[in-house]
């Protein structure tokens, strides 16, 4: 009984974001993680073996449509040349700059998620060591992937633009229409959710990062994928197909990047300069304890600013 | 007690970096073997109620550092688990050679269908087309582990169990 009223505790407190659980639960990662190196180490082998024992098939499929598309490409040299000028041009015309100069920090996916009920985390193995910081937007070469979710000293956890609580400012590259892109739990694609639904979406339309002119806190014009419209007549959405492919990760980039501060500049009005100055409040530092979140609503369909990221040690990111 | 306490630590962090490293990639369909659970479970059925609960808070409270839910979640699944799993084995004497993995497949099977329910309870969406899915591939996936892990967990809650005389407490 003890034990279970302990653990209830715990419960409780990480629901209220105390800031000393999370502080336990990261100093336990960062004192176990060695061992999980060490284990990751001897054990890589066997895992590799088990891949090649029972996805023997799909690496042999997967071996054969490579080789038919390097074929492909070859071939497609000079258009693919010709689509990436198209594509600067487009962005050009749109005044988008194609390359950010964000500082970017190189990092290995270690690992996937741990457990059975979080598919869309995996491990890398960068952390708060190398300037990172919950919240920072993930890419590889093709485009966003993930939002960094938890960050240890060494390493830290990505949550994949797929999972369903996941939603990012997102704005529509040639017509500008801005909106989420929010994670279904599918590899490859993505829902549009435009902020005018009447909006019309070219088929093949680059999406990229909305940027904080689209109310996002990520950097602006990172590709995202290609909208197009799903299903038919009345019942099609406007879906975006991913352009990274997150069954393929070994390095991926982690964008070194602050928002800017929407308050900067603005100046706090002066207090009146009355006879008699009433002494104000302190401000309230106490957290105003968060409901538990109800099992018939989830996070997506609870108003939020567009691009707003899941905060890392919230109770309500899964 | 203190001596199993001692024993019961290397094990319990052992098993919880393997489940996280290993069985972060060596899944079944989808689906990773919870080893956590498994050693749990048996050290309920060998130790008891109370061996059962201990195991079971220490290890879920470790494991819950390293998933995403929320702090406590698996302690508060692992400690029930165990404690009811250990409550139920108090009427064994002879155990025959099925009962470890099959009560490690009952019980683990259990402990995530726990933590699954108690998960949504708490507002995580664990309930979900995949929960039966997992509940059947860890059910079956624990069979030949906990046949594996039975001897240590059996030495780890009882030397003397395990054929070696146990040494007087100082």
């Amino acid at each position: 009984m003890i034990l279970l009223l302990a653990g209830i505790t715990l419960v409780t407190l990480d629901f209220r974001n105390v800031g000393p659980v999370d502080d336990l639960r990261g100093g336990l990662r960062d004192a176990i993680d060695p061992l999980r190196s060490v284990s990751s180490a001897v054990f890589d082998p066997l895992g590799r073996a088990w891949d090649r024992l029972f996805h023997y098939g799909e690496l042999e499929s997967e071996n054969r449509e490579l080789r038919q598309r390097v074929a492909e490409l070859e071939g497609e040299a000079l258009r693919g040349d010709a689509d990436s000028r198209t594509l600067e041009r487009l962005l050009a015309e749109v005044d988008i700059p194609y390359a950010t100069d964000v500082p970017r920090v190189v990092a290995r996916v270690v690992r996937g998620a741990t457990g059975n009920f979080d598919p869309y985390r995996i491990e890398i193995d960068k952390g708060s060591g190398a300037g990172l910081a919950p919240g920072m937007a993930v890419v590889t070469g093709a485009g966003l992937i993930g939002i960094l979710d938890e960050v240890d000293r060494s390493t830290a956890m990505v949550r994949l633009i797929t999972d369903p609580d996941v939603a990012i400012g997102a704005r529509l590259a040639e017509s500008g229409e801005v909106g989420l892109v929010e994670g279904t739990g599918d590899d490859e694609v993505l829902d549009l959710v435009l902020v005018a639904p009447d909006t019309e979406v070219g088929d093949g339309e680059v999406v990229v990062t909305a940027g904080e002119a689209g109310g996002s806190e990520y950097p602006p014009d990172v590709p995202i994928g290609r909208a197009r419209r799903a299903g038919e007549g009345e019942e099609s959405r406007p879906v975006v197909d991913l352009a990274a492919d997150l069954g393929q990760l070994d390095f991926v980039n982690v964008l070194v990047y602050e928002a800017p501060d929407p308050l900067e500049g603005i100046m706090r009005p002066t207090p009146p300069t009355s006879v008699a100055p009433v002494p104000t409040p302190e401000p309230s530092t106490t957290v105003p304890p968060p409901t538990v979140p109800s099992t018939t609503t989830t996070s997506t369909t609870a108003p939020a600013p567009v691009g707003a990221a899941p905060s890392a040690g919230s109770g309500e990111v899964p | 007690m203190t001596r199993m306490l001692a024993r019961s630590l290397p094990v319990v962090v052992a098993v919880v970096v393997i489940q996280s490293t290993v069985f972060a990639d060596l899944r079944v369909a989808g689906v990773a073997p919870e080893l956590v659970a498994i050693v749990v479970v048996l050290a309920g059925l060998f130790g008891g109620a109370e061996t059962g609960a201990i195991t079971g808070f220490s290890a879920g409270l470790l494991y819950d550092v390293l998933l995403p839910t929320p702090f406590g979640l698996a302690a508060i699944s692992y400690t029930a688990t165990g404690y009811v799993i250990g409550s139920l084995q108090s009427g064994l004497h002879e155990p025959v050679w099925w009962l470890a993995p099959s009560v490690a497949a009952f019980g683990s099977a259990t402990a995530t269908a726990v933590y699954a329910v108690l998960g949504e309870l708490l507002g995580q969406d664990l309930v979900n087309d995949d929960l039966g899915r997992i509940i059947v591939v860890v059910g079956i996936t624990a069979l030949p582990l906990g046949a594996a892990a039975a001897p240590l967990v059996r030495w780890m809650v009882d030397p003397a169990v395990s054929g070696r005389p146990a040494r007087a407490d100082v």
